[in-house]
């Protein structure tokens, strides 16, 4: 939202990990190449300048992904698509989510510097859209009331606020078509 | 022992951007390999302009976002591989640093 704040036409791509070759292979190049246009490409790595913190933290994020073919595939999505519990859904996608953080390694695999690898976002643009399939085919009824309730501090916001994307100002392309479809494309 | 967590953002802060963001036309997600050359520029653009928020006020700024999502996402101590099924309910309780003034 920030990034819309300062750029209104631009959205937040999602890295679908479980393209194969030739369409992938491991970290995308949009945020692999280290230079873009005659500049650093700003996707590729991010500077963390937090000199006042304890312990200090000021350098820039690095990656040591793994193996292209150790990435989750279509089948595991399939897989978290097919629980219609939520626990269980919620139980799954956990594992799928955190095997890709895992999978970029570096400041990707650990969980307090995660969120300064700009990889991140578009990882996590791909769980929510996970999560919007599943919330098209199952609906947010057997999610209990007390979780639904719950604060999402320091935003205003509950759970049950921030279920829809599109209350959110967004939509995934064909997410309705993919999720009627089996989870696939 | 975990550090005491301190969030120094404004309360303004917390929800003015997604006030902002959430006012405004539905936008369509899209595929990180379905951009086109003109959408890679625009989001390489977008994400430069955020790297270039002052670093000085970072706690103060949008910048401090992604101070405060990193500390939010749980503690050093535990990478993402390590997690458990049930660590949803560690998210929050405790940041991998501290950050003071």
């Amino acid at each position: 939202m920030t990034m819309r704040d300062r750029v209104p036409g631009v959205t937040l791509p999602w890295w679908d990990w479980t393209l194969r070759p030739p369409r992938q292979r491991g970290i995308p190049e949009l945020f692999g190449v280290p230079t873009a246009g005659n500049q650093p490409n700003p996707l590729a790595t991010f500077r963390i300048n937090l000199p006042n913190t304890n312990p200090s933290l000021v350098r820039n994020t690095k990656r040591q992904p793994g193996v292209p073919n150790d990435l989750p595939a279509q089948s595991d999505v399939d897989d978290v698509l097919s629980r219609t519990d939520w626990s269980d859904f919620n139980d799954a996608i956990e594992d799928v989510h955190d095997a890709v953080h895992g999978w970029v390694s570096g400041d990707m695999g650990v969980v307090g510097t995660a969120a300064f690898d700009p990889i991140f976002w578009s990882h996590h643009a791909m769980i929510d859209r996970v999560w919007w399939l599943w919330q098209v085919r199952n609906g947010s009824g057997n999610i209990s009331t007390d979780l639904l309730d719950a604060v999402l501090a320091p935003f205003n916001f509950r759970v049950r606020d921030v279920l829809n994307v599109n209350d959110l100002g967004y939509d995934y392309a064909a997410a309705q078509a993919v999720a009627s479809a089996g989870g696939t494309g | 022992l975990m550090p005491r967590v301190v969030y120094l953002i404004p309360t303004s802060w917390a929800t003015d951007g997604a006030l902002t963001a959430m006012a405004g036309e539905l936008r369509v997600r899209l595929g990180v390999h379905n951009l086109s050359a003109d959408q890679v520029t625009a989001f390489r653009g977008a994400y430069r302009q955020i790297m270039q928020i002052s670093d000085t006020a970072a706690i103060n700024s949008s910048r401090g976002c992604t101070e405060f999502q990193a500390g939010i996402a749980g503690t050093i101590s535990i990478t993402h591989a390590q997690r458990s099924k049930s660590s949803f309910f560690c998210l929050g309780i405790a940041p991998i640093f501290t950050i003071s003034k």
